[in-house]
């Protein structure tokens, strides 16, 4: 043992171990102070979240209560009882009438086909010309409008004759015009001229021709001409009959609210004001029935044969929807007569309602109606399409530059990906409107894509687009994430793999990355988290359609436009009267969403905890 | 100075023949010659940085996942072929010279999924052959009693000493010829120290194993060898019972005495 001085030793050891004196205030020693300002500033975001808790609260609660009163005034009032009839009839009648229209058509085309091709052709020529020779017509209407003097107009007009001639001349012509015929287009063309906009005799007489033959045809297909009408006018009696109903329900409804709004107006009593309505009851109900035997008669007046391929086809899907419309009436009869309209609305069915309408229609001047599902939808089609696009992107990127790249790749594919963060979401929406809706469109109209669902497409704003672009705004949040969690797998595991006699890609992918799972999980979540919550991108992207989306196209479904839970609100909250039904609608279409993202944040924290025991 | 000349080793299935190593421009092993032959415990022993785990972890080329290690000159052979030669698979290397690491690490996956990741990345699928090499190797590694009836539960929830010894199974399944293990008592408490002590000797004989230890009582305990490093340099090699009773330099005593640090 080295010799230790006697120095410490001789001092008494006793008053070391004591508090020493400080600086305190009322008893409060500087380190507790210290703590205790961390600990309020550390309270302040609990208080922060649970005030914005309370606040979305106090307003979205009285959703419910006046949801109820509105939805009891809208069966009350009657308004409920029209709807239950004409909904599913008018429903029915678009699904009917448009396939038999559909049929029609194919059978004209099958006679009036070819003067019809002739007539589209030359109005498509007349187009190209047209802009092929359009810097001469617009130089001469600038002489036209300066109101030159008529002899410099000479020169500009006949470079446009002869600009229109040599278009005419070189275009190519489509085979269903004959050769006399091309010679008289060609000579016609040359008169056209600004002032001279009148259309071509030509056209004239093929436009002529093709009503001719139209009459004709439709005279020759007069049973599924008839048909056809026969289904339109089929509902029109019951549409009839409810005509004074919806006058009379609109006006109840109208006493009912301005009595809510001032206790000075009469009460309205219900029963009486509906007794009209339920007098009518019998009459709509025989017209319903009515509907349905014009259905049946229509079914019967279908002709066996058809010209065309196609409208057999589409025939055949009339002959299958009749009967399923006739049961379907039934059905809506029996509903009419279980309806019963004292019985008051409950909170659980306004509650229902609201998650589970399949309307959200606002500033109606019939009904308001305030369900969730379309915009939920919406809401979560477009996250899905982003995550699917997103998770492989970022996964692959943060694998990639956790395992794979140089120090010197890392050096800018981190900064670059983080950067994607920095961009404002209203620029990436500009994006999507000017650049990626155009390209979508244009894609999907190759002939070689037209395999693919949902192509080719019409709505340039769409889910898809809107799901593109919050996928590049879930990217670094994911990549960040998955190349944190990447990195954090011990090193031990790569070098015990290798040392194993595993490749460096059987060591990332069948060690590094089942061990990184958890954390590259919650990072997807935050990033489903961060795409929920978006919403300038969908408002601008999206579309803006309330409606539930047609699932009937399969995965065709994403190129539809569609309304979000983020941009409803948005668009709304500005124009509603502040305490309105509306407004504490779009408070309670909030809570929702608060309530979605703190299960996604929640779930991600769950996983994020597993990283440090990850199950096989 | 070595006491032993490279002419006496019987049967060398080892040799590193003026092996130079450097990290970047540290170079850390200088002018290493040593034969290791073949069934025969070897010991390396030597003060903290010396440059045992290179060297270790320079025959199975685990190495080479550190971006600046590079051979400066020299070789090592394997039975006569040059490792370093680029004709060498590392991964194939890497079958025949299994590792074990002072940390136990096992991945955080079942323990049978443990016992035959080896073979699984050879390419192995059948069912019945995995589930047999599964139980040779940890009978071998005498731990089959302690795990067979939780083979699907998580390898990490073992104790220490049974990680290790499953990392050891995990190494022999592969039936390499030889075994190197860095330090693999460091982290276990005696008790598990001696079950792995107990099991390098009675493996003795079917592998060639090559040992990094601390403690120069486990170098007497199980090595047939033991070689002196210190400072990057072969100081001694010979059979462990002259090394330690009458070295033959004055730095090697001083180490297995305690006086050097
Ligand atoms: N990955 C590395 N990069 C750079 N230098 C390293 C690296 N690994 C080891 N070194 C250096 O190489 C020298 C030898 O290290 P090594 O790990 O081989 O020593 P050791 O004898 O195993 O020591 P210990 O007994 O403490 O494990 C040390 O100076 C160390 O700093
Ligand atoms: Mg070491």
């Amino acid at each position: 043992m080295s010799p230790v001085s006697q120095q410490p030793a001789s001092r008494p050891l006793g008053p070391l171990l004591l508090r020493k004196k400080g600086f305190s205030l009322f008893g409060i020693t500087r380190a507790s102070l210290v703590r205790r300002f961390f600990s309020a500033m550390a309270s302040v975001a609990i208080i922060v979240l649970v005030l914005i808790m309370v606040f979305l609260l106090r307003d979205g609660a009285g959703f419910l209560s006046t949801y109820r009163a509105s939805l009891d005034v809208y069966r009350k009032s009657g308004m409920e009882l029209c709807d239950l009839l004409e909904q599913p009839v008018r429903e029915m009648q678009d699904k009917s009438t448009s396939l038999l229209r559909r049929a029609l058509a194919h059978e004209l085309a099958t006679l009036t086909g070819e003067a019809k091709q002739r007539r589209d052709a030359v109005v498509v020529l007349i187009g190209k010309v047209q802009a092929m020779s359009a810097p001469e017509r617009a130089a001469l209407e600038v002489v036209l409008t300066a109101s030159a003097p008529p002899e410099t107009l000479a020169d500009p007009r006949d470079q446009l004759r002869q600009a229109t001639s040599r278009a005419a001349m070189s275009i190519p012509i489509p085979s269903v015009l004959s050769s006399r015929e091309v010679e008289q287009f060609r000579r016609e063309l040359a008169t056209l001229t600004p002032e001279n906009t009148e259309l071509l005799p030509m056209l004239t007489a093929l436009e002529a021709e093709f009503a001719r033959q139209d009459t004709a045809a439709r005279a020759q297909f007069a049973p599924l001409s008839a048909a056809v009408a026969a289904c339109e006018q089929a509902p029109a009696a019951l549409y009839e009959t409810l005509v004074p109903l919806h006058k009379h329900a609109r006006n109840t409804k109208e006493l009912a609210q301005k009595r809510l709004s001032s206790r000075d107006q009469p009460e309205v009593h219900f029963p009486d004001q509906l007794k009209p309505i339920l007098d009518a009851r019998e009459t709509l109900l025989t017209r319903l029935d009515d509907y349905g035997s014009r259905l049946k008669q229509a079914q019967a007046a279908l002709p066996a044969e058809t010209r065309s391929e196609e409208a057999a086809e589409l025939l055949a899907q009339v002959r299958e929807l009749l009967p399923e419309q006739a049961v379907q009436t039934a059905g809506i009869r029996e509903k009419v007569l279980e309806w019963d309209g004292m019985h008051t609305v409950s909170m659980f069915h306004a509650a229902l309602g609201f998650c589970f309408g399949p309307h959200w229609i606002t500033n109606s001047p019939w009904q308001d109606f305030y369900g969730v599902v379309p915009l939920l939808t919406g809401s979560v089609l477009i996250s899905v399409i982003a995550l699917l696009i997103a998770t492989p992107l970022s996964i692959a990127a943060a694998v990639y530059t956790s395992q794979f790249a140089s120090d010197r790749e890392k050096e800018y594919i981190k900064p670059v990906i983080e950067f994607i963060q920095a961009i404002p979401s209203i620029v990436l929406g500009f994006i999507g409107i000017a650049l990626l809706g155009d390209l979508i469109k244009s894609v999907s109209h190759w002939p070689l894509l037209a395999w693919l669902p949902g192509f080719p497409i019409e709505e340039r704003l769409n889910m898809f687009n809107a799901g593109c672009l919050l996928a590049l705004m879930a990217v670094p949040t994911m990549f960040s994430l998955a190349e944190d969690a990447l990195n954090s797998v011990p090193q031990s595991y790569a070098a015990a793999s290798e040392a194993l006699g595993a490749t460096k890609l059987q060591t990332v992918f069948r060690v590094i990355v089942p061990a990184a799972l958890s954390g590259i999980l919650a990072g997807i979540l935050l990033g489903l988290g961060r795409v929920i919550g978006e919403t300038m991108v969908v408002l601008l992207v999206a579309g803006n359609r309330i409606a539930i989306p047609d699932f009937g196209d399969g995965l065709g479904v994403v190129f539809q436009p569609a309304h979000t839970l983020t941009g409803i609100i948005a668009q709304e909250l500005g124009e509603v009267s502040r305490g309105s039904g509306h407004w504490q609608a779009l408070f309670m279409v909030g809570i929702l969403l608060f309530i979605i993202s703190l299960v996604v944040n929640w779930c991600a924290r769950a996983f994020a905890r597993r990283l440090e025991t990850p199950k096989s | 100075m070595p006491t032993d000349s490279p002419s006496a080793t019987p049967h060398p299935i080892i040799s590193v023949e003026r092996f130079n190593y450097a990290y970047g421009d540290h170079q850390v092993l200088f002018d290493v010659d040593l034969p290791i032959r073949s069934e025969d415990v070897t010991a390396f022993i030597g003060p903290s940085g010396c440059g045992k785990s290179t060297l270790l972890r320079s025959i199975n080329r685990i190495n080479d996942l550190v971006d600046s290690a590079r051979v400066v000159s020299g070789t090592i052979k394997v039975d006569g072929v040059d490792l370093y030669s680029p004709e060498v698979d590392p991964i194939a290397l890497r079958r025949q010279i299994g590792m074990v690491f002072q940390k136990y690490n096992p991945f955080p996956r079942s323990i049978f999924e443990n016992a035959v990741y080896g073979l699984r990345v050879a390419g192995i699928t059948d069912k019945a052959e995995l589930m047999d090499a599964a139980e040779r190797s940890l009978k071998a590694a005498a731990l089959w009693e302690e795990v067979k009836d939780r083979l699907q539960e998580l390898a990490t929830g073992l104790s220490g000493g049974q990680q290790q010894r499953l990392c050891i199974a995990r190494a022999i399944a592969l039936q390499p010829r030889i075994l190197l293990m860095d330090e693999p008592c460091a982290a276990l408490d005696p008790i598990a120290t001696a079950k792995i002590e107990e099991l390098i000797l009675s493996l003795r004989g079917s592998y060639t194993f090559v040992i990094v230890t601390h403690n120069m009582e486990q170098a007497k305990r199980i090595a047939d060898r033991t070689t002196f490093f210190y400072k990057g340099k072969v100081i001694e090699t010979g059979d462990t019972l002259d090394l330690f009773t009458k070295p033959g330099n004055k730095l090697t005593e001083d180490y297995v005495t305690g006086r050097l640090v």
